[in-house]
């Protein structure tokens, strides 16, 4: 059979090559470029607000996003909804186009090829890096319009500290993208664990939170106090608990080379040498640890809050009670650090970019940022979300969902400029050379340095 | 002490079981062993329970087969791996035509700059293939093929590899041959498809099985020049699987399995005229 | 024995022109492909690797690109890496692969099935085996450290290791002046790279001792030459074309490695070419500059680097080749 197959191939290829063979080679024309579209929208008399004067009916927005599964069926549910009810035949078509890596290259080659979406999600140092080549457009314009922007009650119904990330000094202060819900950056701890070394309560200080995880390691045992899986936002975090910052507000200089930079590394390199903290060797591995009741602590995204539990419930270790805090911190109040992707909308023609920027309104209201917060287990960025039944319900369910989202208040964005990326990897080596050893001092400096080459690179 | 010999031709001689043979076999054992250990481990942990895989136990207590069928549904795989087969099918077929004649000019006609062309064509191994994607991705664009089939194909079906494959092989034909075919009145074209493909029947296989892998392990590629689900391939489908996932481990290799078992199917069907083909001739220059 | 050299012609055919025509018809659909979908992109990436180039075209630098690979020790690393990467895996998977097909050529059983076992690794996509090996190197799950401690060895963070494999060898065995060396990361790539190649290397090198006539061996016996220097004088000699070719695989696959590097860093710990760099080959950073941070014209610039001393190298390796291999006609 495989003979045949193998001959019917050639039999084929044969066939092919001769019809080729008699034809001459056409050298491919290049299409003729569109002619550019007008950017400029016809000045009025209102010239105050010129979006309010665009028509978008009947426009088609290119839409490319992350989502599979669950979440895909949720966006498909808040674009359906879209697609029908608006009053004006717009039709969002959502293209699936991989995983944030995936998009982002996707979306670069697209860039030099001069073809974009009309709409996608990205995080908000990719959508800087995009708006560098010019394609992004700022969302300002459409928020404040008369007749399609939000009213002033629904401004005050945002929780714009986790929209910080959105607006960029380098672009004016303006938004770029626009998030619908946002994660964040909190400590897991084992409850019933804690109780047994006859703590009631998770630690509120580091010095506490060292002194509970040497308690709790045991070499015999295989147990340690913490599980440390090292990113740049794990180290946004410590920094932010010691009252620091990465970058600073104007997102020109580098910010963690301060006091509180070296009391972070000094910390984990504390954690390390007395050996209450491990590394773990796999994304997720401290999920696994942790479920297993081989580490007390982990630092994560709430995102991975069904994970945890569902991990814990089918662990052989057998389920425990746990919950999720802020980290402990040295600042009056706590702090937590905020994330999470946005969606930004790519320059077309004006209609088509009002088109789109409905969507991201439509997609805004309570009753959708609530169920796309509870499909991804993110967290809607509107209080009144919060008061939907659905939303009480979801809470009630998951209490440590619950928990995590009073500390939404105490939320602060990462920094997210263009090249944040480059700088996230030398931060991540940073903590790993001080962890393997190195001194936290040079350590930082060196790459405080590095840091600010990529930020002088990027202006 | 030769009490295990060689095997040359048709000369072979019994043997007695001795210590020496006794090593050989348990050298080629734990090779085997070894080869087939990250297998044996990938589908013994695509049967566990989460729990299962967390505690690091190395048997399953059960054959949990629901995480195949979880992973089979958490993705459209029929349609891709549909699409996976047909691309991949086209790609051998344009690739073995291509690579047939290309080796064979090289190997046994005489063209000026025959060895300058071959030797630029050499080249082109040495250039990290992620360089050429963005410029592919623009000439795709500009050749209206964005989001298609042959955007998937056509660029695979000249291989470079594959033609200094085929050319080494074609070079291990007797001269004779073809002095002989000359004097039938045999021409270039004939004497290629009626003695020397099916001469080198083995090679075509192994370039065909090469292209095989080549275009079912595709990854960036297809990514980037697809935007509907109905145009993705396999491994778009395991990737996304991978990352979303990677606390499924379970599941993981569950997904990775139902991958690579196509392959594996694929080559034990072509084994034998793969290895047969390397045997006959060897890769003389 | 005759033997000649590679380049030596046989007599010219008659029909000198007509051929030359017929040659170029028949390289034409593979050179129009090639043109299409390697040669101009080639071109391309050049006029890229001279210019500032963020996501898209900005001014025009000259060599400036250049000069900033070969100014950077990023780069110099990352080719420390690679020639680690090289010399670590290289020899070994062809003196592997050489062992097994000799034990392979024997009078056996089961040849057929040893082969085809030994083959599977190179055909699965690395996307999956690469994160299987991730896997099983898990320190804290995987069969591999399990399997040390039942030897009483002590267990290691394979991935997760900068420290060089000298100095965790020097440290263990009390040893202070041993010291440096491949990461103990790079060399769990190492193992991958040898696990993916060896059965490849084994069935060409098969391959190669079946084209040996018997007739050497048998007459080199009659003369009483013993199975070491059957092997020293016959197999080897004979077997350099081969030898050769695989060597020349290995080594351009090596300087453009990338798949399992990706997979394998990115698995374990989320950051490709880590811990700390020492796992970041020349393709590596050539990919971390190209998407983790879009500056083509350096990323391409990198690339032609690469490109040059590959080319260098295969150019010595023929050299050396024509010196060396033997060739029968």
């Amino acid at each position: 059979m495989t003979r045949k197959l193998v001959y019917l191939t050639v039999a084929l290829a044969l066939v092919v090559g001769m019809l080729a063979a008699c034809a001459p080679k056409a050298t491919p024309t290049p299409e003729p470029t569109k002619p550019p579209a007008q950017a400029e929208p016809t000045k009025t008399q209102e010239e105050l607000d010129p979006i309010s004067q665009l028509d978008p009916s009947g426009q088609e927005v290119l839409f490319w996003h992350v989502s599979t599964r669950k979440h895909e069926k949720a966006l498909m549910e808040i674009i359906d909804g879209f697609n029908n009810s608006n009053p004006y035949g717009i039709k969002v078509v959502p293209e699936y186009a991989g995983y944030y890596g995936d998009i982002y290259k996707k979306i670069l080659a697209g860039i030099a090829a001069g073809e974009t979406p009309d709409l996608a999600i990205g995080y908000a140092n990719q959508v800087a890096e995009y708006a560098k080549a010019g394609v992004i457009v700022p969302l300002d314009p459409f928020m404040n319009s008369k007749k399609y922007g939000f009213t002033e009650e629904e401004k005050k119904d945002f929780m714009w500290n986790l929209l910080e990330g959105d607006r960029r000094p380098e672009f004016g202060g303006q938004y770029l993208s626009f998030a619908h819900s946002r994660s964040m950056q909190v400590m897991y701890y084992n409850v019933d664990w804690l109780k047994e070394m006859g703590y009631d309560g998770p630690p509120k200080t580091w010095a506490e939170f060292k002194e509970m995880c040497m308690k709790a390691t045991d070499p015999e045992k295989g147990t340690h106090g913490y599980a440390y899986s090292g990113s740049a936002s794990l180290f946004a975090t410590l920094v932010f608990t010691f009252g620091g910052d990465i970058v600073t507000k104007d997102n020109q200089k580098v910010a963690f080379n301060s006091e509180a930079g070296l009391k972070a590394l000094q910390l984990l390199k504390d954690l390390f040498d007395s050996g209450c903290a491990y590394e773990v060797a796999e994304r997720y591995g401290d999920q696994k640890d942790f479920a297993n009741r081989r580490a007390l602590f982990t630092f994560g995204s709430t995102a991975g809050l069904p994970y945890y539990r569902s991990a814990i419930e089918e662990s052989e270790a057998g389920p425990f009670n746990w919950d999720v805090d802020a980290p402990p911190h040295e600042t009056p109040k706590p702090v937590v650090n905020v994330y999470g992707p946005s969606a930004a909308i790519f320059k077309s023609v004006p209609e088509r970019e009002l088109a789109g920027w409905l969507f991201l309104k439509y997609w805004a209201e309570p009753e959708n940022v609530a169920k796309w917060a509870m499909t991804a287990n993110y967290f809607p960025i509107r209080k009144s979300a919060i008061e939907l039944p659905e939303m009480q319900e979801y809470m009630k369910k998951n209490p440590q969902y619950k928990k995590a989202f009073t500390l939404l208040p105490y939320g602060r964005m990462e920094p997210s400029v263009a090249g944040y990326q480059q700088i996230r990897g030398i931060i991540a080596d940073m903590m790993k050379q001080v962890i393997e050893g190195a001194d936290p001092q040079q350590a930082l400096e060196a790459a405080a340095q590095q840091a600010q080459e990529v930020l002088d690179q990027n202006k | 002490m030769t009490t295990w010999t060689l095997s040359l031709g048709q000369q072979r001689i019994r043997l007695r079981i001795t210590p020496m043979r006794v090593v050989l076999y348990l050298v080629l054992i734990a090779g085997a062993f070894v080869a087939m250990f990250p297998f044996i481990w990938m589908i013994l942990t695509s049967f566990k329970s989460y729990g299962e895989v967390t505690a690091g136990r190395f048997f399953p207590r059960e054959l949990r087969w629901q995480n195949y069928v979880e992973a089979w549904n958490a993705a459209p795989f029929g349609r891709y791996f549909l699409n996976s087969l047909f691309i991949a099918m086209a790609t051998i077929a344009g690739d073995l035509f291509s690579g047939i004649l290309a080796a064979y000019a090289f190997a046994r006609m005489e063209f000026p700059g025959r060895n300058v062309i071959f030797f630029l064509f050499l080249a082109t191994l040495m250039i990290p293939g992620e360089l050429t994607v963005l410029p592919n991705f623009l000439t795709i664009r500009r050749l209206g093929w964005y989001n298609t089939y042959q955007a998937q194909i056509i660029p695979f079906t000249a291989s470079v590899f594959h033609i200094f494959l085929l050319r080494q092989f074609f070079m291990g034909i007797p001269r004779e041959y073809w002095d002989a075919a000359l004097l039938d009145g045999c021409s270039h074209f004939r004497y290629l498809w009626s003695i020397v493909v099916p001469l080198s029947r083995p090679a075509v296989v192994t370039v065909a099985l090469l292209s095989f892998i080549g275009s079912w392990n595709a990854f960036l590629w297809p990514l980037i020049v697809t935007s509907s689900e109905n145009m993705r391939p396999i491994q778009v489908g395991l990737r996304s699987f991978v990352v979303e996932e990677a606390t499924q481990t379970q599941l993981m290799m569950a997904a990775a399995t139902m991958v690579i078992v196509p392959i594996i199917i694929f080559y034990l069907f072509t084994q034998k005229y793969f290895t047969e083909g390397l045997t006959m001739t060897g890769l003389k220059g | 024995m005759a033997q000649t050299q590679q380049g030596q012609r046989s007599r010219r055919p008659p029909w000198r022109r007509g051929e030359a025509v017929l040659g170029f018809l028949y390289i034409l659909p593979a050179t129009v492909i090639l043109g299409v979908f390697h040669f101009w992109p080639m071109i391309y990436a050049v006029y890229i690797s001279l210019h500032r180039w963020r996501v898209i075209k900005q001014a025009y630098v000259g060599l400036a690109n250049y000069k900033w690979v070969l100014t950077n020790p990023k780069f110099w690393n990352a080719l420390k890496v690679t020639i680690y990467y090289v010399i670590g895996t290289v020899p070994i998977q062809l003196a592997l692969g050489l062992v097994l097909a000799y034990l392979l050529f024997q009078d056996i059983k089961g040849r057929e099935a040893f082969r085809t076992i030994y083959f599977l690794p190179y055909i699965t996509s690395t996307i999956a085996s690469g994160a299987v090996f991730a896997w099983m190197f898990n320190p804290q799950e995987g069969p591999i450290n399990r399997f040390l401690e039942k030897l009483g060895l002590p267990p290691q963070r394979w991935l997760l290791e900068p420290r060089g494999i000298f100095t965790l060898l020097g440290d263990y065995l009390h040893i202070p002046w041993l010291h440096g060396g491949p990461s103990l990361a790079l060399v769990t790539i190492m193992i991958f790279v040898i696990w993916f190649w060896v059965g490849y290397d084994a069935t060409i090198f098969l391959a190669g001792l079946g084209s040996i006539p018997s007739e050497l061996y048998e007459a080199a016996r009659i003369d009483g030459a013993n199975r070491w220097q059957l092997f020293r004088h016959i197999t080897l000699p004979l077997l350099s074309p081969t030898t050769f070719f695989l060597s020349l695989v290995a080594v351009i696959g090596s300087f453009k490695a990338f798949n399992h590097i990706f997979i394998m860093t990115d698995a374990s710990s989320g950051s490709v070419g880590g811990p700390l760099d020492t796992t970041t080959t020349v393709t590596i950073l050539f990919f971390k500059n190209f998407y983790d941070v879009p500056t083509y014209g350096k990323a391409a610039a990198i690339a032609f680097v690469l490109f040059i001393i590959i080319l260098v190298l295969s150019l010595l390796q023929n050299w050396l080749a024509s010196k060396r291999v033997f060739y029968m006609e």
